[in-house]
């Protein structure tokens, strides 16, 4: 029997790590786990969950149905916004088209609409919108609003024309609006660093989640219980075959974010690099908590499941800002690592910042992984009861 | 015993799942260089101890040392000198490593030096004969190679003690030899301390002490020896063939503890005597006031086994020597069928099924009568379950033929499967369920429905006796109580062959004897066939027939009585030399007598020159001033099944033959 000395424990610690290398290479469903669903899942939400409203099915109802009208009719369908699916007299039938879904907006416009504006009347056009998704109707009502607006001031143009008046008319107020570091506004640039971090919250935190629980479920754990290995040297050899691998999906997604999804990326690849292998080790951790703390592979996957992505697909800036939610969101949103890898992720793709305004979040997310890994150490009993 | 060569000290040790006793007030010490064997049924609290001493386990009372240190103070100063196996087969093995990746994990998980490891593993693997298959992933070996893989990682260390949980359980007879000559040599060699639980009782005849447990207490503690001479005189043994009435009477005999039908013979456990009294005299007289005579019970005197020695004690604390139920009568449900004549249930004619090039079955000639309890047995891997699959039709035949029960396997499938009984060895009852929805469950599954089915289940309720117990959860009965209604399930739809997969594997010996007695009880008066398939030698020896099946042949098949006969004839009687000095006198004999091996303290092995081999024995031992006590032993069904199979291995060899 050796004295436990650094260089025996490196050696223990090397058994472990051989050992789970090799059992995850030999084992198709862990494998499919640690590098397949990952980037399935990132094809699956990166095409799938774009927030873009565009070409949305629009009806008119047109009884006058005469040059103005249709003109009018036109200013919205030549927009890719909107997609005609029909145009009708009758304003039943497009309410019939928009309880079936096959539209999301009706304009209804009155049977004197080209009268009306001749006459210099102001004609009344209503707008019925779908409203059973909420940031849909509210995107509906505003592209409906703008394009309404720019008609009328062609039709204040032309109508000045006709008395005969200067047609350079300026409206008293212009805007000019510059769009920083997203310009074309397309959600794929926020998506898909988005996605990076949901990723790698969920895949390392279950591969992690069944190491030790199998041993459990398996018998082997008795091995490790049975022998002089120490608990830490029990958690890195867990740890870092499991980092490695998660290291790897980090590259993997990094590479199909800019090669397949076109993604744009302007900051520092250090920097994101070695917040990722410190995001990962976090989350191979939070993982391997839960699994000291359960005793089957299934309770484990669950208790993972809804402690894990749960709260960083809802909280930590996924979907909508971090500083627009309430006191409670906020506060699960500093509580979870995601947060702090989310700023630094989509800091890195879209401004060209320098380490100094990431370090917070580094210090952060160091000092999570510390927790989780002494908690870890903590609960870690070499025995079953 | 002196506290200074105590290696392992238990003192009483008790141990609480919330609401469940596992072990109460439990205290043993094994010396240095000693086998104690931890006995009893499932749920005796083996494991429990086992645990707690190699420091998995917390306990509410008791203190535990290993080596003078405290097991429950400072577990892990023990764990450098512990080897210890879980139980199961292999279960500390990774399955996607090979033989040789998991040999290397446990050099690295214990440190050891690079020599000590080299000169270890090479004599482990000879031992073991995995040598040729380092390269198998460890999911592939059979139970019996997977086992001794385990042992191996176990022993690689060197540990001074060893923990093994149930080392033997579900291992063939071929690969246990193997096992524990493996576990003699390390111990006469480096004096290693051994503690071993089995449920297997003749097994533990092997250890050099025993600690007999049963619901956590300790009920009997000692040499093999000092517990069987508890019993001497007061087991006896006669014909079980004769007339029904001459059993009744034994039955209702005052001096009768217990009763055991094995095969032909009867195994009697008596009351302790009054002072002065034998007890076979005390039986001779009775019998004879019952106009029965001893000669015609061809009465002889029994070696008392440890499995006597259990009965005794747990009958014997119960204060009630009938307390072994007898099943009541089964005729209520004979009147729904005659009892056919005499006929073959089960004719195969060269029936072979292959996997690829892999011949799983190879050309098995089979007879069975109906009423007879034929047994199967083999190493894990010998064909054993695909035979009993191709009988039930539901594994295709690649060539011969097969009837059972009159009908063609392949075009008879769908009537036979009402005919068939099946239950396994892990009993798939639905532990969520009561005894009776289980019972219902089954019975709607074989088309069973509304009176028709209250009833059977009536019936095999009385039979088996389940009144009390048909309203609790399968979960929570006792295993002896889990495996009659596992049967009882199986026979609902009154099958007339039933197959049984090691029925009675970890049940205590008196939930077993009633077991038995049950299907006894089928066969003679329901003339109901029974096809057994085990590993263990207590269910072996209650068969008519027995079937050694190796590779996928069947070996040989005939009455465990002609088997041993046969194995005599080949390769002579059992010559065993019992001596204190032991091991000493293993190292003396094993030069000479290649074939002798180790049975606990006792050495032994099949001799062609029974007297000889006993001059020869005497001759050396007391050359070197060693008392010893030289006897020609009966060969038991493990032995005789060993002979056969070695024989055949030896004959495929010389034949060439793979595999």
């Amino acid at each position: 029997m050796g004295k436990p000395g650094s260089v025996i424990s490196l050696q223990r610690c090397r058994a472990l790590i051989v050992k789970e290398t090799r059992e995850l290479l030999r084992d198709p469903i862990y494998l499919g786990l640690a590098f397949f669903v990952p980037m399935l899942l990132l094809q699956l939400f990166g095409y799938g969950l774009s927030l873009d409203v565009k070409h949305l099915p629009i009806v008119f109802v047109d009884p006058d149905n005469n040059a103005v009208s249709r003109d009018y009719i036109d200013s919205f369908t030549h927009s890719e916004y909107f997609e005609l699916v029909s145009v009708t007299r009758d304003a039943a039938e497009a309410r019939d088209l928009m309880q079936r879904g096959t539209a999301r907006v009706i304009v209804e416009l009155p049977p004197d609409f080209a009268r009306l504006l001749t006459g210099g009347d102001a004609a009344e056009v209503s707008v019925h919108i779908d409203g059973s998704f909420p940031t849909r109707a509210e995107v509906i009502e505003s592209y409906v609003t703008t394009i309404n607006a720019l008609y009328n001031q062609q039709a204040l143009r032309a109508y000045v024309e006709d008395f005969g008046l200067n047609a350079d008319l300026a409206m008293p107020v212009e805007l000019r609006v510059s769009i920083w570091y997203n310009p074309t506004l397309e959600s794929i640039n926020m998506i898909v660093p988005g996605l990076l971090v949901l990723i790698l919250m969920l895949f390392p935190a279950i591969l992690g989640a069944l190491l030790i629980v199998r041993e459990k479920e398996d018998g082997t754990i008795f091995n490790l219980y049975c022998s002089p290995i120490a608990r830490w040297e029990i958690l890195a050899g867990k740890a870092v075959p499991y980092i490695m691998v998660s290291f790897i999906d980090f590259l993997l997604i990094f590479a199909a974010s800019i090669l397949q999804f076109g993604v744009h990326f302007v900051g520092s690849f250090l920097v994101l690099a070695s917040a990722a292998l410190l995001y990962c080790t976090c989350t191979i951790g939070l993982g391997l908590l839960f699994s000291i703390l359960t005793r089957t592979q299934l309770a484990a996957m669950l208790l993972t499941f809804l402690l894990t992505v749960t709260p960083a697909f809802n909280y930590s800036g996924f979907t909508s800002p971090v500083a627009s939610m309430d006191e409670l969101g906020r506060l699960i949103a500093h509580a979870i690592p995601a947060t702090y890898f989310m700023d630094v992720v989509r800091g890195s793709y879209l401004k060209r910042l320098g380490f100094e305004y990431y370090a917070g979040d580094i210090i952060a997310l160091a000092i999570y992984t510390a927790a989780v890994y002494g908690l870890c150490l903590a609960m870690l009993k070499k025995r079953i009861g | 015993m002196g506290d200074s060569t105590a290696v392992i000290q238990v003192a009483g040790l008790a141990k609480r799942y919330r609401k469940t006793t596992a072990v109460k007030d439990v205290s043993f010490t094994v010396e240095k260089g000693q086998i104690l064997g931890l006995i009893g049924p499932d749920g005796a609290g083996k494991t429990s101890v086992i645990q707690c001493l190699s420091g998995v386990l917390s306990a509410n009372q008791g203190t535990l040392s290993i080596a003078g240190i405290d097991c429950l103070a400072a577990p892990e100063k023990i764990k450098g000198l512990i080897g210890y196996m879980p139980q199961g087969l292999g279960l500390n093995l990774y399955n996607s490593l090979s033989v040789d990746e998991n040999i290397q994990f446990f050099r690295e998980l214990r440190a050891i030096p690079e020599e000590q490891y080299q000169r270890n593993r090479e004599r482990l693997l000879e031992m073991t004969r995995l040598k040729p298959f380092l390269d198998r992933p460890a999911e592939k070996l059979s139970g019996g190679m997977r086992q001794k893989l385990a042992l191996i990682c176990t022993l690689l260390h060197l540990p001074d003690v060893l923990l093994l949980d149930e080392p033997t359980t579900g291992v063939d007879p071929i690969s246990r030899r193997d096992f524990w000559e493996i576990i003699h040599d390390i111990v006469s060699e480096r004096q290693v301390t051994v503690l071993l639980s089995t449920a297997y009782l003749d097994e533990a005849e092997r250890c050099d002490s025993i600690v007999m447990m049963h619901a956590g207490e300790v009920i009997a503690a000692g040499t093999p020896q000092e517990l069987a001479a508890e019993l001497d005189d007061r087991v006896l043994q006669v014909s079980a063939t004769g007339p029904e009435p001459v059993l009744a009477s034994i039955r209702e005999w005052q001096g009768l503890q217990s009763l055991d039908q094995v095969g032909e013979r009867c195994r009697i456990l008596c009351l302790p005597p009054a002072a002065g009294t034998k007890p076979s005299e005390a039986f001779t007289d009775y019998m004879s006031s019952r106009q029965v005579s001893a000669q015609a019970l061809d009465l002889q005197p029994a070696r008392p086994s440890l499995e006597d020695v259990f009965v005794a004690h747990m009958t014997a604390s119960r204060e009630d020597a009938s307390a072994e139920e007898t099943p009541r009568a089964v005729a209520a449900s004979n009147r729904h069928k005659n009892i056919p004549e005499r006929e073959s249930a089960v004719t195969t004619r060269g029936i072979s099924c292959h996997f690829g090039d892999f011949k799983a079955v190879d050309r098995v000639d089979l007879a069975i009568d109906s009423g007879e309890i034929f047994g199967l047995l083999g190493p894990n891997g010998a064909g054993k379950t695909t035979l009993i699959k191709m009988l039930c039709g539901l594994q295709r035949i690649t060539s011969g033929t097969a009837r059972v029960l009159g009908c063609d396997v392949l075009t008879g499938k769908k009537a036979l499967r009402h005919r068939i009984g099946y239950m396994s060895q892990k009993f798939s009852l639905y532990r969520d369920l009561s005894a009776r929805e289980n019972m219902a469950l089954y019975g709607g599954l074989f088309g069973l429905a509304n009176r028709e089915l209250e009833g059977r289940i009536g019936e095999l309720i009385g039979q088996f006796q389940l009144d009390k117990f048909s309203q609790r959860r399968v979960g929570s009965l006792p295993l002896g109580m889990r495996q009659r209604v596992a049967l009882a399930c199986a026979l609902l739809h009154q099958p007339q062959l039933l197959f049984l997969d090691e029925p009675t594997s970890g049940v205590d010996p008196i939930a077993r004897r009633q077991f038995w007695r049950a299907i006894h009880e089928l066969t003679q008066r329901q003339g109901v066939t029974v096809i057994v398939s085990t590993h263990y030698m207590d269910e072996a020896e209650h068969c008519h027939r027995l079937g050694f099946m190796r590779e996928g042949r069947m070996v040989v098949a005939d009455t465990p009585a002609a088997l041993k006969a046969e194995a005599v004839t080949r390769d002579g009687g059992l010559i065993a030399v019992m001596t204190e000095q032991f091991a000493q006198a293993f190292r003396l004999l094993k030069p000479v007598f290649s074939e002798a091996i180790y049975y606990g303290r006792r050495i032994q092995w099949q001799s062609r020159n029974m007297d000889s081999d006993r001059r020869e024995v005497e001759k050396i031992l007391s050359g070197h001033g060693i008392e010893a006590n030289v006897e020609e032993l009966p060969l038991s069904v493990e032995e005789a099944f060993v002979n056969f199979i070695e024989h055949d291995s030896r004959r495929a060899r010389v034949n060439g033959e793979t595999g």
